[in-house]
């Protein structure tokens, strides 16, 4: 602009000196014009300006055929001439208001050719000018974002070195934002970025590691210390610490001590079959040694404790009857030796532990035949009084014998011998020897010829006070003569039974029922903590607690189950494998007066046709093996490595397991085969199951039954050609009762949580009563609960774990 | 766990018996006859049947009968039950006999012989030295062949192996062949039945054999399922004496008190639809014909009685007599299922 102000002034004057007259005749202005015309087409540029401006001087207007002299005309446009000049010396602004002006002049407009030409120009110019101006911005901006750049790089390394990243970064990229190309700066933004990366890494892995070792004192508190030891490690390798390492510690600790668990478990149910199998051998302290060692491995194991008293209670039998064995031995040998006091002795010892055991009688009779025979050498014929004798457990206290006992509850047993039958009586003697009322004291006795003698068992029992009591028997004979014997029994009252021990256990109910609420809380409290859920969801259900609703379908089973096969088939998951189980149980521990059941779980999911009967063979053998007699059990190789074994080897193994445990059981012998997943069989070759089938036509198959259970029945199993056509009894697994559903829901956490009863409806409902979809349910239901510390499944949880699908 | 309370059930179904569970066939028993004790017409006997009538119960039952002290005292006989499924294969039909021998070894040791050496696969072979060694010992074979179906197409196969065992066989002792119905239809069954004329049909049970089954008299008195005489005849009516519909029906009606309405959830269990099928099929067009025949008649048609398809309907159990010279369906539950089936019947 400032150039094209310049322009104006020699316009004006050119206009001014146009004007006036005289200057034209001296200097006129065609010769400019034309002078500048060739200076132009000579590209002297400069003298074209000169040259035009002193034209324009003279004659400033612009005209077409303008007279010059004589009669020469010529087109004048002095504007544009001097705008073309302006243009050429690169002056476009002075260029543009030249032709601007020539324009105003308005005469251009009548030649086609110079309004054309003043358009091009014009044209050229304003793109130059434009061109110019912008170059000059760019010059402007690159200096500025220089500048920038400068500063924000000199403020970026600062706070790099500040360790200030974020704040270096942010000034960095406003200086990258200026100059994203300079290499300085995406130097220092790279190491920037490298830094601050590796400054979150960090950061983050203290993070997950301060949230892992978290998780991992909760999984420690919960008691899954498996878990919590692979969080631990996963900390440790990424951010060792002294915390960390203490945690896996004790995550080690606590797995080893699980480990030792189970393994106590597994060792505890071995030495319970150990025991099982020495009791059955007759090896009754052996297998108690085998319990004691169960019990100090597993405690609590029930079937332990209940194995150890039915082992102690026939061990005392036992030993009862191995000592009224030896008394009457004993009893046998003193008479032989003539040593008769002592022979009664023993007999009566004898008759304490089995009341009228003939053979004591006898050493009884004999040996008071003996005395008596001895007595009256010298008066044959004359009667004597009575003999008694006791059953004798007195010991020597303080120079004289005396019976010790703990329990205040005492009854003295003995014998009295004589020619007739005796009257007996029982009464408390006095410490002075006197007598006392023996009010308190029932007296039995009993007589019973014993060849010419006649035996009197009696009896006495009464209540002792604590300390000693003296009890005299008097036996009277039918000739009024009489025998009496005393005897001694000091009771030693155990602290507990003394009177303030009593008063003290009054009270002992509440404080049991105390204790028994505060255990049942701790108990449900530790449950809770282990995060205890019993529902099992996927797997068959092994514990019978978790069985429910097929009581019926199982009694049906059994009944059946001798004399016939059985399909049961149903859906997936229905529970056909939990029910082939606790057959497998049931059939086990089925003490059927005749018939022995040996059931087989055999599960056919992913057998290959060609080691199907090798599988089976092996699998019966695991069941059968141990019940078969010794001398029927050679050692045998599994079927699995004999290359080619086919149905007929299994017939002549299945042969001879029969016919040994035939021979070796007095009752009827029936292998039951559970066999799951069936429907493997569909896609066997038909001869496969021709002769599977065969098994069933032998003579031994008589002592053979199968339960199979699949979800289809091969529709060819139906026809005529099929070898199981018609063969099974087929049941149908249907969805479990509403009762049972609702038990399901109910039981397995009884007393640790509760279920509101809509909720528990709700449940079944929805699962329609599949017991799978059961617990699913109440699976991801107690999982609910534990994650929000809640201890009530409301019909909330239920709706709003059938809206997640969690279940 | 105590062991909880248990009642048996009797009754038996798809697995063959003897024995205690056995019960009638006195007729057909005393046909065969001499096959237990070495008398009675015709060295080859051949019993046919439709399926689940009690065909292999009947030879097991033989088998026992042979058994016993009293049948052999005099000529001691060797019953050698010979299950023939999938005997249309000769290799496969080897091993099936040495299993047959293997089933039998306490007969052999009854008799005080070794089972002839397995193998060699060639059956009659093995039979001839099987026949040699019990002649030896003054003893003869009784050779019980179940699913002889299944030689008809080893005959067509291999003519004349079939025909040589049966020689093989008969020089020993005796057999009796238990077949389908179906058998003398099949290709190869001229060489499988040459010899052994007429069959046996196996049928229904006599009124009585059918009382005493659902009666299980062979049990002790409390172990019996003691139907008043009311229900077992509307069981047998039911049932039309069909030995195993029998069974069935018993078992149906020990579940439930009602035994009216265990009959009627019996007559629509799957099981009666596959065992009718199945029949239906082994029978001819004529005998289909004949049975559509009465079935559209309300349950009975005047046939005639001549006609040997109704002859063979009558002897396999189907069909009975009315006192006015028609005949009628035995089996209620057949005839129930055929109201159902009329384009099963035309097919």
């Amino acid at each position: 602009m400032r150039r094209r102000a310049a322009v104006l002034p020699p316009i004006l004057l050119a206009l001014a000196l146009a004007a006036w007259p005289g200057s034209a005749g001296a200097d006129p202005w065609y010769v400019h014009h034309d002078n500048a015309r060739r200076a132009l087409e000579a590209g002297d540029w400069r003298r074209a300006v000169e040259e035009i401006n002193q034209a324009i001087e003279r004659r400033g207007d612009s005209g077409v055929r303008v007279r010059t002299y004589g009669m020469r005309v010529t087109d004048y446009f002095p504007y544009l001439t001097l705008g073309i000049a302006y243009y050429r010396l690169g002056e476009h602004d002075a260029a543009l208001e030249a032709f601007d002006t020539e324009e105003r002049l308005g005469v251009v407009a009548s030649s086609e050719a110079a309004r054309a030409e003043l358009e091009r120009y014009r044209g050229l110019a304003a793109a130059a000018r434009e061109a110019e101006g912008a170059a000059a911005a760019a010059a402007s901006e690159e200096e500025r974002a220089a500048a920038i750049l400068a500063e924000n790089l000199a403020q970026g390394r600062e706070l790099a070195t500040a360790g200030r990243l974020d704040e270096a970064m942010a000034a960095l990229s406003r200086g990258l934002a200026v100059a994203p190309e300079d290499a300085a700066a995406n130097a220092l933004m790279a190491d920037l970025r490298e830094r601050a990366a590796a400054r979150e890494r960090e950061r983050r892995e203290e993070r997950e590691a301060a949230e892992d070792l978290a998780r991992a004192r909760g999984l420690l508190d919960r008691g899954e210390p498996r878990e919590a030891a692979a969080l631990l490690r996963r900390v440790i390798e990424v951010r060792p610490g002294e915390e960390a390492r203490g945690l896996l510690e004790r995550a080690q600790r606590e797995i080893v001590a699980a480990v030792e668990e189970e393994r106590r478990g597994e060792r505890a149910a071995a030495a319970v079959a150990d025991a099982r199998r020495l009791a059955e051998s007759g090896r009754i302290d052996d297998a108690l040694g085998r319990i004691e060692e169960a019990l100090a491995l597993a405690p609590g194991d029930a079937a332990a404790a209940a194995l150890r008293d039915r082992l102690e209670r026939e061990r005392e039998a036992a030993r009862a009857e191995s000592e009224l064995a030896g008394r009457l031995r004993s009893a046998g040998e003193h008479l032989a030796a003539g040593r008769f006091e002592e022979a009664l002795a023993e007999a009566n010892r004898a008759l304490a532990l089995e009341r009228g055991n003939p053979q004591a009688l006898e050493v009884v009779r004999r040996g008071y035949a003996e005395i008596s025979r001895r007595l009256l050498a010298t008066g044959a014929g004359e009667s004597v009084p009575p003999a008694i004798r006791f059953a004798d457990r007195r010991t020597e206290v303080d120079g004289e014998p005396a019976e010790r006992v703990d329990q205040p509850d005492f009854r003295l047993t003995g014998v009295a011998i004589d020619a007739t039958p005796v009257t007996v009586e029982v009464e408390r003697v006095g410490a002075a020897g006197g007598r006392r009322a023996g009010g308190d004291i029932s007296v039995t006795a009993s007589s019973q010829p014993v060849g010419e003698y006649f035996v009197t068992e009696l009896a006495a029992e009464l209540r002792l006070p604590p300390g000693t009591t003296v009890l005299a028997v008097t036996a009277t004979d039918a000739d009024g003569l009489s025998a009496r014997s005393e005897y001694t029994v000091i009771y030693e009252r155990p602290w507990y039974a003394a009177p303030w021990a009593l008063a003290a256990a009054a009270g002992l109910p509440l404080v049991a029922l105390g204790g028994w609420l505060t255990a049942r809380e701790r108990r449900r409290r530790r449950l809770r903590r282990r995060r205890f859920n019993p529902y099992i969801a996927g797997g068959p259900v092994f514990d019978e607690a978790l069985f429910f609703g097929r009581e019926r379908l199982i009694q049906r089973i059994l009944q059946t189950v001798h004399t016939n096969s059985l399909l049961l088939h149903g859906e997936r998951r229905i529970g056909k494998t939990s029910i082939l189980h606790q057959l497998r149980r049931r059939l086990e521990a089925l003490d059927d007066p005749e018939y022995r059941f040996l059931p087989v779980y055999v599960d056919l999911q992913g057998t290959p046709q060609e080691r199907f009967f090798a599988t089976l063979a092996d699998q019966v053998f695991e069941a059968v093996g141990p019940a078969l007699p010794v001398a029927g059990a050679p050692s045998r190789e599994p079927a699995l490595g004999r290359p080619g074994y086919d149905h007929h080897d299994l017939m002549r193994e299945l042969d001879g397991w029969i016919s040994a445990l035939r021979a070796a059981s007095p009752k009827r012998v029936k292998l039951v085969l559970l066999i799951d997943e069936v429907d493997e069989l569909n896609d066997y070759d038909p001869r496969i199951n021709q002769r599977l089938r065969s098994l069933f036509m032998k003579r031994f198959a008589e002592s053979l039954a199968a339960v199979v259970a699949g979800v289809r029945i091969r529709r060819e199993w139906e026809r005529e050609a099929s070898p199981w056509y018609n063969f099974f009894e087929e049941i149908e697994v249907a969805p479990i009762e509403p009762g049972d559903a609702r038990e399901l829901v109910l039981g397995p956490i009884r007393g640790v949580f509760r279920v509101e009863p809509a909720a528990a409806e709700r449940i079944v409902e929805a699962a329609g009563g599949k017991p799978y979809g059961i617990q699913r349910r109440c699976l991801a239901l107690v999982n609910r609960l534990h994650e929000r510390g809640r201890r009530t499944i409301t019909l909330d949880d239920v709706e709003a774990v059938e809206r997640e699908g969690g279940w | 766990m105590n062991a909880p309370a248990r009642t048996l059930v009797p009754w038996v179904v798809g697995q063959w018996v003897r024995g205690e569970r056995f019960y009638g066939r006195t007729r057909e028993l005393a046909a065969l006859g001499g096959a237990a004790d070495g008398d009675g017409g015709g060295r080859r006997r051949w019993v046919a049947g439709l399926r689940r009538i009690g065909k292999t119960s009947l030879l097991r039952q033989l088998e026992l009968l042979a058994l016993e002290p009293a049948a052999s005292a005099a000529a001691p006989v060797l019953p050698l039950y010979w299950d023939l499924e999938g005997g249309d294969d000769l290799e496969e039909l080897a091993l099936s006999l040495d299993d047959a021998l293997l089933d039998a070894g306490r007969a052999f040791e009854r008799l005080g012989l070794d089972p002839p050496a397995p193998g060699g696969g060639d059956p009659s072979a093995l039979l001839e030295r099987l026949g040699a060694d019990l002649a030896a010992r003054g003893a003869s074979l009784l050779l019980l062949c179940d699913e002889a179906d299944r030689l008809a197409a080893l005959a067509a196969s291999h003519p004349g192996r079939v025909g040589a065992i049966w020689r093989a066989a008969g020089g020993a002792g005796r057999v009796v062949i238990a077949s389908s119905v179906r058998l003398a239809d099949l290709a190869g069954a001229a060489e499988t039945v040459e010899g052994f004329g007429e069959p046996i049909l196996l049928g229904a049970m006599e009124p009585a054999e059918a009382r005493e089954l659902l009666g299980q008299v062979h049990l002790p008195e409390p172990a019996r399922p003691g139907f008043d005489a009311a229900t077992v005849e509307a069981i047998r009516e039911t049932c039309g004496d069909h030995p195993m519909l029998l069974q069935l029906a018993g078992r149906r009606c020990q579940e439930h008190d009602d035994a009216t309405a265990a009959l009627e959830r019996l007559a629509a269990e799957p099981t009666l639809d596959h065992l009718f099928e199945v029949d239906l099929a082994l029978l001819s067009a004529a005998e289909r014909r004949a049975l559509a025949a009465i079935a559209g008649g309300s349950g009975c048609a005047l046939l005639d009685p001549a006609a040997p398809a109704v002859d063979r309907l009558v002897g396999l159990g189907l069909l009975r007599p009315t006192p006015r010279g028609g005949f009628e369906l035995r089996n209620r539950l057949l005839a129930g299922w055929l109201a159902r089936q009329p384009n099963l019947i035309e097919t």
